[in-house]
């Protein structure tokens, strides 16, 4: 048996650079994004997919079953597809009903099985659910786009690839629940299994195998089929809320494992001495590639759109480093030139450069996940607990939680969906309420309560109780570093949408299409092999681009 | 009625900081109680837990295992089944038996396997939820509108 040697690295970027808002908010798919290593483990294991069920109306109203076996488990994902008047579309959580509705279910279902997750799957959270049900999601159709396909084939042709280009899915997932939501499956179940250990591997084979749902559905409708490079730039679109930001608050373990697994990965390829030509010609390659990316990257919002058309500019400016990369550790060099501009340049050159190195990076995707549970460092007494704050949150001691700009949101679930929202501290009803997601000023009032004289931890929890949760970050910060968020999360001018495009991009979600500083819409897979794609090229789809057929 | 771990471990969760325990000893004692009630234990130590708040064993437990914890592990004294053991089970380390509680060993790690199902009665399950809207807040029509973010359709 060989010994592991790790590979060289310099110096990771510490929690204080990597962990603010603002650069998780900048960040692009990677190698180690959960798609694409889901991909390149389906590609592994030769996969095929099988439809044993489809049966649809001609108007595209009926269910179908699509399976296949990953890691020694045979799985099913059911499509349910609905005909939704539409008033009722909506992407919201507070929608009642949609296009369609899924279950990724453990097996096959039989004829009873099927017909209860028929009865269930389109009811969503207000239908119950059991443990062979993995995964729950619900998609709305792109309603111009599909009409658009479907009119296209129906009369014989393609449609139009500006279309395809610009709207990039024929549906949009507006949840997609795992973990024993409404009684699935708990992670617990499937955690160990192969091909499922990673970080939402269950909800990724989902969405990509909705993907193909959305394919077959327009073909069978259209009556006709529909040019493969369109199929493969068509992704599944999602719509992304609040919901989906207070999971990097409160699972600060998954978060460090992700950004600690993704700054080793910078890390190992900044530590390369030398690039041979295949290496630097590939990574020339890559850069045109997401060049064209940002170009094809096209959103309403002006303020967004204007962020993107200076980053085409400071892209082209960044790229300028990679023309000679004959010398010394030439990707270190690489970015230190990218800090120069911004983070969006520094973040989009950090994904590039590690993408030729699967060597360096793909096993790095095993330490993603938290089979485990958390790991303290417990402190003995009160003055441990001095010392690992002003180690490792004096960025949460210098601010002034009283000053209204640094209280005036508040995090909340709503009685009338049980989704979270965030509220006005000064303006709304509810703050006595409120989810305990304001770790920095929880870190800093126990900071403040700690007594000058070193007191047993046990002693001082029983006095002051209220600070059981600082405790627990605080006991957890010296063996996960990047597990905070270093960032007010109660301030004014907090942006939840940089949590969700931190969290979005480790699915591995490209074009980000901001609707407001709360929700975005993006696509999954866009570019993603087809089923019947899954050969040794299937990994090479990082920042897809639109080809006209 | 029939429940997910994960369901009953966020609820009994919530309940707790309706009921008044703070957030990080509401979240301890979802953990636990879920896994108590996984474990085939009587849910009423889970219910009596709640009941004593603001006080009892939700405060107190988390205390009980710090002390033993900073230590690296080390034995704990407690009756058999309870409420406290479950607790421990649910921290990455091995706990071992003893004559008069359990001891934790935190140079090794373990995970208790679970059933795939908890079943729960529906008039605990009633309270609970009762217990867990507190942490609710009932929706404004600007909540409703602007704290998610979006409109109120959407579509293209």
């Amino acid at each position: 048996m060989k010994d592991f040697v790790a590979p060289d690295q310099v110096p990771l970027r510490p929690p204080s650079q990597v962990m603010r808002l603002s650069r998780m908010g900048s960040m692009f798919p990677t190698r180690l994004s959960f798609l694409r290593s889901l991909i390149r483990r389906l590609a592994a294991e030769n996969m095929t997919v099988t439809r044993p069920v489809w049966d649809m109306c001609e108007n595209g109203f009926g269910r179908a079953v699509y399976s296949l076996n990953l890691g020694g488990y045979t799985y099913s994902l059911v499509a349910i597809s609905n005909d939704l008047p539409p008033e009722k579309r909506t992407d919201r959580v507070i929608a009642e009903a949609w296009d369609s509705a899924y279950v990724l279910y453990d097996g096959v279902p039989d004829t009873a099985e099927l017909d209860r997750i028929s009865a269930n799957a389109p009811l969503q959270e207000a239908g119950r659910f059991t443990e062979r049900d993995l995964v729950l999601s619900r998609a709305n159709k792109s309603v111009r786009l599909f009409q658009h396909v479907t009119d296209a084939l129906r009369n014989g042709e393609q449609p139009d690839g500006d279309m395809i280009r610009s709207v990039g899915y024929l549906m949009r997932t507006t949840a997609v629940y795992g973990n024993g939501k409404f009684g699935i499956a708990d992670r617990g179940l499937i955690e160990d299994r192969p091909g499922l250990t990673g970080p939402f591997a269950a909800e990724m084979l989902s969405v990509w195998m909705i993907r193909n749902f959305t394919h077959d559905l327009a073909e069978h409708v259209g009556q006709g089929t529909l040019d493969r490079r369109f199929k493969r730039h068509l992704g599944i679109g999602n719509s992304t809320g609040l919901g989906m930001a207070p999971f990097l608050v409160t699972h600060p373990v998954l978060l460090n494992n992700w950004m600690l697994a993704r700054e080793t990965g910078l890390a190992r390829v900044r530590a390369i001495s030398r690039l041979d030509d295949t290496q630097q010609n590939r990574l020339r390659a890559l850069a045109i590639r997401a060049t064209r990316h940002l170009d094809q990257w096209q959103v309403p919002d002006p303020k967004h759109q204007a962020r993107i058309e200076r980053l085409r500019v400071d892209w082209g400016h960044a790229c300028d480093a990679l023309d000679a990369l004959d010398d010394q550790m030439p990707l270190d060099r690489v970015m230190r030139d990218a800090e120069k501009f911004s983070e969006d340049v520094q973040e989009l050159m950090g994904a590039l450069i590690m993408e030729p190195f699967a060597d360096l990076i793909d096993g790095l995707t095993e330490c993603m996940a938290d089979p485990i549970g958390p790991i303290a460092d417990y402190c003995a007494d009160t003055d441990r607990v001095k010392a690992t704050i002003d180690q490792h949150f004096s960025w949460a001691l210098t601010l002034d939680y009283e000053d209204k700009a640094q209280c005036q949101q508040f995090w909340y679930v709503s009685e009338a969906k049980l989704e979270p929202r965030l509220g006005d501290r000064f303006e709304e009803p509810g703050a006595h309420r409120e989810s305990p997601l304001d770790i920095a000023r929880r870190i800093a009032a126990l900071h403040a309560d700690l007594p000058n004289a070193a007191q047993p931890l046990a002693t001082f929890l029983t006095t002051h109780p209220q600070h059981g949760l600082a405790l627990e970050r605080v006991q957890l910060a010296s063996r996960y570093p990047y597990g905070e968020i270093q960032d007010n999360m109660i301030a004014a001018d907090c942006l939840p949408i940089d949590m969700l495009r931190c969290k979005l991009s480790f699915f591995g979600a490209s074009k980000f299409d901001p609707k407001s500083d709360l929700w975005t819409r993006i696509t999954l897979c866009q570019g993603a092999p087809l089923r019947d794609e899954l050969d040794a090229h299937a990994d090479d789809w990082w920042l897809p681009i639109y080809e006209a057929p | 009625m029939q429940f997910s771990i994960n369901e009953i471990e966020a609820l009994l969760s919530k309940a707790a900081r309706g009921g008044g325990a703070p957030a990080g000893q509401a979240s301890a004692f979802g953990k636990a109680g879920a896994l108590h009630i996984a474990r085939g234990f009587d849910a009423a130590d889970v219910q009596g837990a709640l009941d004593a708040l603001p006080g009892g064993p939700i405060l107190s437990y988390p205390v009980q295992l710090t002390a033993c914890l900073f230590q690296g592990g080390g034995a704990v004294e407690c009756p058999k089944p309870d409420l406290l053991r479950s607790y421990a089970n649910g921290l990455p380390y091995a706990v071992d038996e003893t004559e008069v509680g359990f001891t934790i060993d935190t140079t090794r790690f373990e995970k208790v396997k679970l059933p795939v199902r908890i079943t729960v009665t529906s008039k605990m399950i009633d309270g609970w939820r009762s217990l867990a809207a507190l942490t609710y807040v009932p929706e404004t029509e600007q909540s409703r509108v602007g704290g998610a973010g979006a409109g109120l359709t959407d579509n293209d």
